[in-house]
């Protein structure tokens, strides 16, 4: 039997009323959203658009700037190179993903942008003065995620939202391990939110989001055929069209709407509860074995999420000792350099990620298999 | 002929012909949104696959029947672009 603890990697098993919504939309939804007039097209245009409210309003948005991406690496690419189209200064923290990091690197290294890393500290104070003082006159964008996907340590997003406020910056905020598990919205300063279908929201795999305030346009890197003004053969330039280029996953818009569905009747602070219970009786059952190392620091807040290392076992290692009793854990870089070269962590970590489906009994097991691997 | 945000009934021949305002919308996603505050407003209205009268090409509009009262400036204060409006009989 199988006890998935790669949450942070993707949500398993989704929920019943998730499976149960994709089997119905394979079912009934397979015209193509906003493409021609038919009853079919019609219906599953109607379920796409249904989809994008449930997310809006989830998220303090407008439907018609919900873009669907096939995931939050996608939505970041749109943002990050589509807010830094023509230039400027770009300031990321050293706890990106690599789906943020690697396109703002990219752009810097072909000389299209300036960029700069924030140092984030476990004061987040100090995290917010180092973001400010690298502020410059064309400072475009901050990229940041809400929480780390390595330690899972949660960014003070309502300071750097401000700050980005104040000197007319726009905020990318990358909420694929916060969305889901802490209440997000974009009222909270964020411009744009990036996010994925798949973890915290319990959509399918191939579901990511866009979600803009609408008040910095982002010049699309992919063109093509969006079923509105068909005759040009320029882009649309209104969203969501202007992102949502080709054939929309119709199946995976569905299940994010009851991904969503689902959180609002279990209750978000709840999912966080149980979840960061489970965490802490896994950390508690750790934290006397000296030769463990635990990525958690007690001055910072964190998300569902643990790293962990055992002295003299690389972590791809002690995962796969794991992986024989049947326990799922994300072991390395989690695609994320930035975060292991800030946290000191050569050879990567050992990731326990629960979801609202995890169970303590099974942390306290795996706690225990750790022990044994430990010696 | 008709004016831009309220058509009339007109009256043909002695046949009175039902009256219809179309918007053309730029995209199915704002469609429906106007779809939705018109109908909540009392409006009785549809979403149609359309030809675009300003050659943009195939795209999707909003007949509303009967008339169009203030439609136009309800969409206006939600900040729904819509590329045109035509008044005629059903």
């Amino acid at each position: 039997m199988l006890i998935n603890f790669d949450n942070a990697a993707t949500t398993y098993p989704k929920p019943l009323c998730v499976r149960n919504a994709v089997a119905e939309a394979v079912e009934k939804y397979g015209g193509n959203a906003g493409r021609g007039g038919h009853a079919l097209a019609m219906r599953t245009s109607k379920a796409v658009y249904s989809a994008r409210e449930a997310v809006a309003d989830f998220f303090g948005a407008q439907p018609e700037n919900v873009v669907f991406t096939l995931n939050c690496t996608h939505a970041l690419n749109l943002a990050v190179q589509g807010i830094m189209n023509g230039g400027g200064h770009l300031i990321i923290s050293s706890l990106e993903h690599n789906s943020s990091a690697r396109p703002a690197f990219e752009l810097a290294e072909k000389k299209k942008i300036t960029l700069s890393v924030a140092e984030v500290f476990t004061d987040d104070e100090k995290t917010v003065r180092s973001f400010r003082s690298l502020i410059r006159k064309d400072t475009k964008a901050i990229v940041c995620t809400l929480a780390g996907n390595v330690t899972g340590q949660i960014l003070p997003w309502n300071d750097i939202g401000e700050l980005c406020r104040e000197n007319g910056i726009c905020f990318i905020a990358d909420g694929a391990q916060a969305c889901g598990v802490i209440d997000v919205r974009l009222s909270q300063g964020i411009n744009i939110l990036c996010t994925a279908g798949h973890k915290g929201l319990y959509g399918i795999t191939g579901t990511g989001l866009l979600v803009s305030d609408g008040k910095f346009p982002i010049t699309p890197i992919i063109q093509g055929g969006t079923g509105s003004a068909s005759s040009s053969l320029h882009q649309p330039d209104f969203l969501p069209d202007s992102l949502e280029s080709g054939t929309l996953n119709t199946a995976g818009a569905v299940s994010v709407k009851a991904g969503i569905g689902f959180i609002r009747e279990k209750g978000i602070d709840r999912i966080f509860a149980h979840e960061d219970k489970i965490c802490r009786r896994f950390i508690s059952e750790l934290d006397s074995m000296e030769n463990i190392t635990i990525y958690r620091d007690p001055g910072c807040r964190y998300v569902p999420i643990v790293s962990f290392n055992i002295k003299g076992i690389s972590p791809e290692n002690a995962a796969e000792a794991l992986a024989e009793q049947g326990f799922c854990l994300r072991a390395g870089f989690h695609c994320s350099a930035l975060a292991h070269s800030h946290l000191g962590t050569k050879n990567g970590t050992v990731r326990f990620a629960p979801s609202v489906f995890s169970r303590e009994s099974d942390a306290i097991r795996l706690a225990n298999s750790i022990k044994k691997i430990a010696g | 002929m008709y004016p831009k945000y309220g058509c009339t009934a007109q009256l043909l021949s002695g046949v009175i012909l039902l009256k219809v305002c179309i918007l053309e919308m730029p995209s199915y996603t704002y469609a429906v949104k106007s779809e939705k505050l018109l109908k909540s407003r009392g409006y009785s209205c549809e979403i149609k696959r359309s030809e675009s009268s300003s050659g943009k090409g195939c795209g999707y509009s909003l007949k509303i029947f009967g008339e169009c009262g203030n439609a136009a400036e309800i969409l206006d204060n939600y900040s729904v672009p819509y590329t045109d409006i035509v008044c005629g009989g059903a």
